[in-house]
């Protein structure tokens, strides 16, 4: 059964429409990517699943088989203007989304600040941190809630690119190995191809236009590493996407 | 450092074009010093002043006024406020009461103080609560409510209650704002007690320049304006540095 499930959501800001017709199931695990252009509709679309904008029937977004407006339970999100508090520090901030202030939660939250290197800032305030840190320390935060479902918006942006394999490799064996529903947003082909099961690619046309998913996970496997970046494979699904 | 010696240059500037002012008036002019005393005899008249116990009383019993009066104030406006940002009806209720109250000069209110409770400290305390406690609300609220429409994953994506986030958002990024608020009540207090003293006390600030003005002492009169001048600004400045010390990040 589909966990997120998209069927023909009309979505309108004012009396425009952004969205008129997508049809998608996510299954409990999976890694979709919404790829495309700015303005084509990929946020609005994960929105809708946080519950942050509404169709204008609520049931064509669904999770667990209920509209997402009634899904009670929280969903992980990284927006992409960070959004840390800036009174409490990098260490304060990622043990503030997760569920409860046991060993549990500790235990989440030293894996996650290891996980995304972020120890020496761990007592930092956000205000004294980079771009990148500030990333990381958003998408700390969202690994550290543990929920089944996860939204993840541009969460690559602005952190360097020579710990963003190493972050993708990381992140994609968190999510897999803890069976975490995520879709991505991304304008990035690289971080598409490595971290998606499945990509969707979105065009804007005037509203939101789906072509036909990329199956990546059956091109490159279930299991990625560091080499996958050299195969042939990864080229090749590359090229399909920026085509 | 440069900003901490510009700062300094304009406070001994500000200060200078009083004091000149002054000087101007008492020996140019040369307005009868029973009017207007020259500053030599008021700052000799406050070292004077200083020495005496009588003085330090003064001031004790103004600031224990003020402080109760502001405490109380505080503690029935702040969880109002937070009790209007939770419930728009019983923000209806408050705010018409508020509204009402904000606009009414307080010192008319002292008349009726003093002959309901005399001219003890309750009269005074009831008159500061009632000068802050309705332009804290709006503050309050206003401060607050910058903090309601930010971090909007929180409250969605986690599916935060209402209090939740009053309790771990509102309430701890208000606090700088609400520092503020509270900082220029207090000085609003402050002028309230003094006038409630002038119109009826047995101690107090006021009460003092009443006696001097009773034997024509302007010089002592001047001296204590100064003083109330200064308290003030050192609690204002006090306020300011531990908002500082406390709160190191901003929104």
């Amino acid at each position: 059964m589909a966990v997120i499930e998209f069927k023909n959501p009309v979505i309108k800001y004012g009396d425009f429409d952004v969205i008129e017709s997508f049809d998608l199931k996510i299954v409990n695990g999976e890694i979709i990517t919404f790829f495309g252009p700015s303005g084509c509709g990929k946020s609005t679309l994960m929105k809708g699943v946080l519950n942050l904008i509404c169709p204008e029937d609520p049931s064509t977004i669904s999770i667990n088989g209920k509209p997402a407006s009634q899904f009670e339970f929280p969903i992980s999100y990284t927006p992409q203007a960070n959004e840390l508090l800036p009174w409490l520090s990098v260490r304060e901030n990622i043990g503030l989304w997760s569920k409860d202030s046991n060993n549990d939660n500790l235990n989440i939250v030293n894996e996650v600040i290891e996980l995304l290197d972020l120890k020496e800032a761990q007592d930092k305030l956000p205000q004294e941190l980079s771009g990148g840190m500030a990333r990381r320390t958003a998408l700390a935060r969202c690994l550290a809630t543990k929920s089944s479902i996860m939204c993840l918006d541009e969460v690559l942006v602005g952190i360097q690119r020579s710990f963003r394999r190493d972050l993708m490799l990381n992140l994609r064996t968190f999510l897999k190995k803890n069976s975490i529903t995520t879709i991505i947003i991304s304008h990035d082909y690289e971080e598409a191809v490595f971290m998606s099961d499945r990509i969707i690619v979105l065009a804007p046309s005037p509203t939101l236009i789906s072509k036909p998913p990329i199956k990546v996970v059956e091109i490159l496997g279930e299991n990625r590493n560091m080499s996958i970046f050299n195969k042939p494979e990864f080229e090749l699904v590359a090229k399909q996407l920026i085509s | 450092m440069k900003k901490r010696i510009s700062s300094t240059i304009t406070i001994i500037i500000s200060i200078s074009i009083v004091l000149t002012i002054w000087f101007v008036i008492s020996y140019i002019v040369k307005i009868r010093t029973l009017y207007v005393p020259t500053p030599i005899a008021t700052f000799s008249r406050l070292i004077d002043l200083s020495q005496t116990e009588m003085f330090w009383l003064d001031i004790l019993y103004s600031f224990k006024r003020v402080l109760i009066g502001f405490g109380l104030s505080f503690i029935v406006a702040y969880p109002l406020m937070l009790v209007s940002l939770l419930n728009k009806n019983v923000k209806k209720v408050v705010f018409n009461l508020v509204e009402f109250f904000r606009y009414l000069p307080i010192p008319v209110f002292i008349p009726l103080t003093i002959l309901w409770f005399g001219i003890g400290d309750f009269g005074k305390i009831f008159i500061i609560f009632l000068g802050t406690f309705a332009q804290m609300i709006p503050m309050f609220y206003d401060s607050a409510n910058l903090l309601n429409n930010k971090f909007p994953a929180f409250t969605a994506a986690l599916k935060w209650k209402k209090t939740d986030h009053i309790k771990k958002i509102i309430i701890p990024g208000s606090a700088p704002l609400i520092m503020d608020n509270a900082r220029l009540c207090f000085g609003w207090a402050w002028t309230y007690l003094i006038i409630a003293e002038l119109l009826g006390a047995e101690n107090g600030m006021g009460y003092a320049i009443i006696r001097a003005q009773r034997y024509l002492a302007t010089d002592k009169i001047f001296a204590y304006i100064i003083t109330i001048g200064l308290i003030g600004v050192l609690i204002d400045r006090s306020i300011y540095f531990f908002k500082n010390k406390l709160f190191r990040w901003q929104l």
